[in-house]
């Protein structure tokens, strides 16, 4: 259904929000009645609105007025302060909001420069044994598993809508890596050897992508992450077709 | 309704704090469902609901007067429901839903398998496109209060809107939900 254009897209979700002037309202018709992928299109979007409607009427319910009162009776009203309820906002005048200004922005400066020059990227260890974990990748972050006989990293980069995880496996057994993801969202572009012979593997909607690595081997994954979605990519490590270890990377 | 909101906070802000227990009241349903169908966690939900409020009375002396009360306190929960997902991570995933009843009919496993891909397929979209779809379908809130809420022009409320309902029929399309 990708054919169908932002106009008519447009058209159909004004016609779905009932706010289609006379002269739109004729050209949908003419749509309709010409073109077999807009009726569809437009019989599934409309579908899609009358299900959302229906799931928006399940309603429950909760009553929490209790222990939120509790709070306001304990912490309120501050006697002390002329009877008004204790607030957390503090007007200053504006020379002192000026030199407050001043002084957040030299502090971010100053932090800004430190992790700039000391901080190194966070890393999300996995306790012996524990053979899952899930990490969620933002600037910085990596994952690292250190076992008896493989070491593997993964350092995640991502950007507007591409996503590129660099790996790294050191093996003393033939192990294979998998990693999978949702074909919906993610489209590999290309997979590189950076150390080591792992085959190069070009652009492909399937969702899935595996390599043989022993020895010491790195390797990039390039993805372009599809505008407004996300979901996790799968890392599994197989021993003998017997997945030895598994992880779910969560990219935000 | 506004200005007998803007009444109560008023009160409330000059000690009359028991005024505040009618908008917890007014609001605290239509918060703890938006945080459910955030989270899909009902003690979570009720918990983040509690909090919510209790973050707005500590709050309320920053109450502009300029936007109602109900868009601030939505957007309140919104913001906590993502933090909440994102330093947690601990959210329920749709497929994970346990099924309501054991004696259910083919007719009802059929919907229920339904409503979890569309449940699934609304937890895919990020947090920009899924509180528009909340916040139009679930709170059933016009397009002029959607924009209050997320404090973004409405042209931009609907033009997310589009986006966001092409994205789950992609998604859907391709998991036969259509069939």
């Amino acid at each position: 259904m990708s054919t169908i254009s932002e106009n008519i897209h447009r058209l159909i979700n004004k016609k779905i929000d009932g706010e289609l002037t006379e002269a739109e309202a004729r050209r949908f018709d003419d749509l309709l009645s010409d073109d077999e992928k807009v009726r569809t299109y437009y019989r599934q979007m409309e579908m899609l609105d009358h299900s959302l409607q229906e799931a928006g009427k399940e309603k429950e319910t909760a009553d929490v007025s209790r222990e939120v009162m509790e709070y306001v009776q304990q912490t309120g009203p501050d006697k002390k302060q002329s009877g008004k309820v204790r607030m957390q906002k503090r007007f200053l005048p504006p020379g002192q909001t000026v030199l407050r200004y001043a002084a957040v922005l030299i502090i971010g400066l100053l932090i800004g420069a430190a992790s700039i020059l000391f901080l190194r990227p966070e890393t999300v260890f996995v306790d012996e044994g524990d053979m899952r974990a899930t990490m969620t990748a933002r600037s910085g972050q990596s994952l690292n598993i250190r076992q008896e006989d493989w070491h593997l990293q993964i350092n995640p980069m991502v950007m507007n809508e591409a996503v590129i995880l660099i790996a790294s496996l050191q093996s003393e057994s033939d192990l294979e890596v998998h990693m999978s993801f949702n074909p919906d969202i993610y489209q590999l572009v290309r997979t590189k050897s950076l150390k080591g012979d792992i085959e190069r593997l070009p652009a492909s909607n399937a969702g899935s992508v595996a390599f043989p690595a022993t020895g010491d081997v790195m390797f990039q994954l390039v993805m372009n992450q599809r505008s407004g979605m996300t979901g996790p990519v799968q890392v599994s490590l197989l021993q003998d077709n017997r997945t030895i270890y598994q992880s779910e990377i969560f990219i935000d | 309704m506004q200005e007998d909101e803007y009444t109560l906070i008023k009160n409330v802000q000059t000690g009359r704090t028991r005024d505040y227990e009618i908008l917890v009241k007014r609001y605290q349903g239509a918060v703890y469902n938006l945080l459910l169908k955030m989270l899909y966690r009902p003690e979570a939900a009720e918990e983040l609901t509690q909090e919510v409020f209790i973050k707005a009375y500590e709050n309320l002396g920053s109450f502009n007067y300029k936007s109602r009360f109900f868009s601030w306190i939505y957007r309140m929960a919104i913001n906590t429901a993502i933090s909440y997902r994102k330093k947690e991570k601990r959210y329920v995933h749709p497929d994970k839903l346990p099924d309501m009843k054991d004696n259910q009919t083919e007719a009802t496993i059929m919907v229920n398998e339904r409503d979890k891909l569309l449940k699934h397929a609304i937890s895919l979209l990020k947090e920009n496109y899924s509180a528009v779809i909340m916040l139009k379908y679930y709170e059933a809130l016009s397009y002029e209060e959607i924009a209050e809420v997320l404090e973004i022009p409405e042209k931009k409320v609907r033009s997310r809107l589009y986006d966001a309902r092409r994205m789950l029929q992609i998604h859907l399309e391709k998991s036969d939900y259509f069939k």
